[in-house]
């Protein structure tokens, strides 16, 4: 019997992606919109300004334009995103991560070590992104909670591994 | 809303949107929204340091922490933001100038209230307005992922 997933696939879930995905695009929004001649597409590197450096050579570029935030945002914010549509999907990692909450602060390590080292923008992308997947478990975890999921009095007595992911599928 | 949830939105919300508007130390919010995410974090500890241990890890509570302490924080950088854009230090107007360069480029008259909330005309009402609206969103959205995060590394599983 496959494990019951600590996170569920529901309409907060698909929700919060529709969130992600918005802003995303608002993320790779700017070289197209200048390309398409609206002149206002730079306010978007202003809205950007207080969470990034946005350093053009560390920014990618689509049409000789750069994006609204660094390779190393680029990859956390897809991260994020990939996290929250992916998690549903990896009962099993979902649940070790649930029963090893700090294991968090591990993922966070690749960006520190190529933050040190200088690295490319393969790879500021790469930890970025390897940092922030992992982080959408527990908002997705809190949606849950905030949304009323309860862990099953059955599944309580029973006392799982840990109770915080005895969370069952969404009632019907 | 009881105390327990906001006095600790206060203090991590307030602590971390006073840091993050002073000049030179909100560069730290290059590193991935540090002192954004700071807050949510620190807030969600305040949290579950006053709270008997729980079977199960309260996410939903330390989102909702990390979201009080996002518009506290929010409010409290936007405060300390326009006060700063009153000094010499002033505010960082790159980002403004940049855009505005681009618009000009591209042949169009910027309207006044654009310029206006974007700062270029100094402390007015709504550049203080789009201040308040972009710190509160910014402040909000990374609070809330800091206080789940936040509540993930820093809750302590009850003792059977």
């Amino acid at each position: 019997m496959p494990p019951a997933n600590v996170v569920s696939a529901s309409h907060r879930q698909r929700a919060l992606l529709g969130a992600c995905v918005a802003a995303l695009a608002l993320v790779f929004a700017p070289p197209f919109l200048t390309a398409a001649g609206w002149p206002y597409a730079e306010l978007l590197h202003w809205l950007a300004h207080p969470v990034c450096h946005q350093i053009a050579e560390r920014s990618f570029h689509f049409m000789a334009e750069p994006m609204a935030v660094c390779q190393r945002c680029t990859g956390i914010y897809v991260g994020f995103a990939l996290g929250v549509a992916l998690w549903p999907h990896l009962p099993s990692a979902a649940r070790w991560l649930a029963d090893h909450p700090r294991a968090l602060v591990f993922f966070l390590l690749p960006v520190g070590i190529d933050w040190a080292l200088d690295g490319t923008a393969a790879s500021r992308f790469a930890t970025g992104a390897i940092a922030s997947f992992p982080a959408a478990l527990p908002v997705l975890m809190a949606l849950d909670c905030v949304g009323g999921k309860r862990p099953l009095p059955a599944a309580a007595k029973q006392g799982p591994a840990n109770p915080s992911s005895s969370f069952q599928e969404e009632s019907k | 809303m009881n105390n327990s949830k906001l006095t600790p939105a206060l203090v991590g919300g307030c602590t971390f949107g006073v840091l993050a508007s002073l000049p030179y130390i909100a560069y730290i919010n290059m590193a991935c929204c540090a002192l954004y995410i700071g807050g949510g974090v620190l807030s969600a500890y305040l949290y579950l340091r006053e709270q008997p241990p729980m079977p199960s890890a309260p996410y939903g509570d330390g989102a909702v922490v990390g979201l009080l302490a996002g518009l506290f924080g929010g409010v409290a950088s936007a405060v300390v933001a326009v006060v700063v854009a009153m000094t010499p230090l002033g505010q960082d107007p790159e980002a403004a100038n940049v855009a505005l360069a681009q618009i000009e480029q591209a042949g169009v008259e910027p309207p006044d209230w654009l310029l206006e909330a974007l700062g270029l005309y100094g402390v007015t009402p709504l550049m203080a307005a789009a201040t308040l609206v972009r710190s509160c969103i910014t402040y909000m959205v990374a609070g809330c992922i800091g206080g789940a995060v936040g509540v993930a590394i820093v809750h302590k599983k009850e003792e059977v």
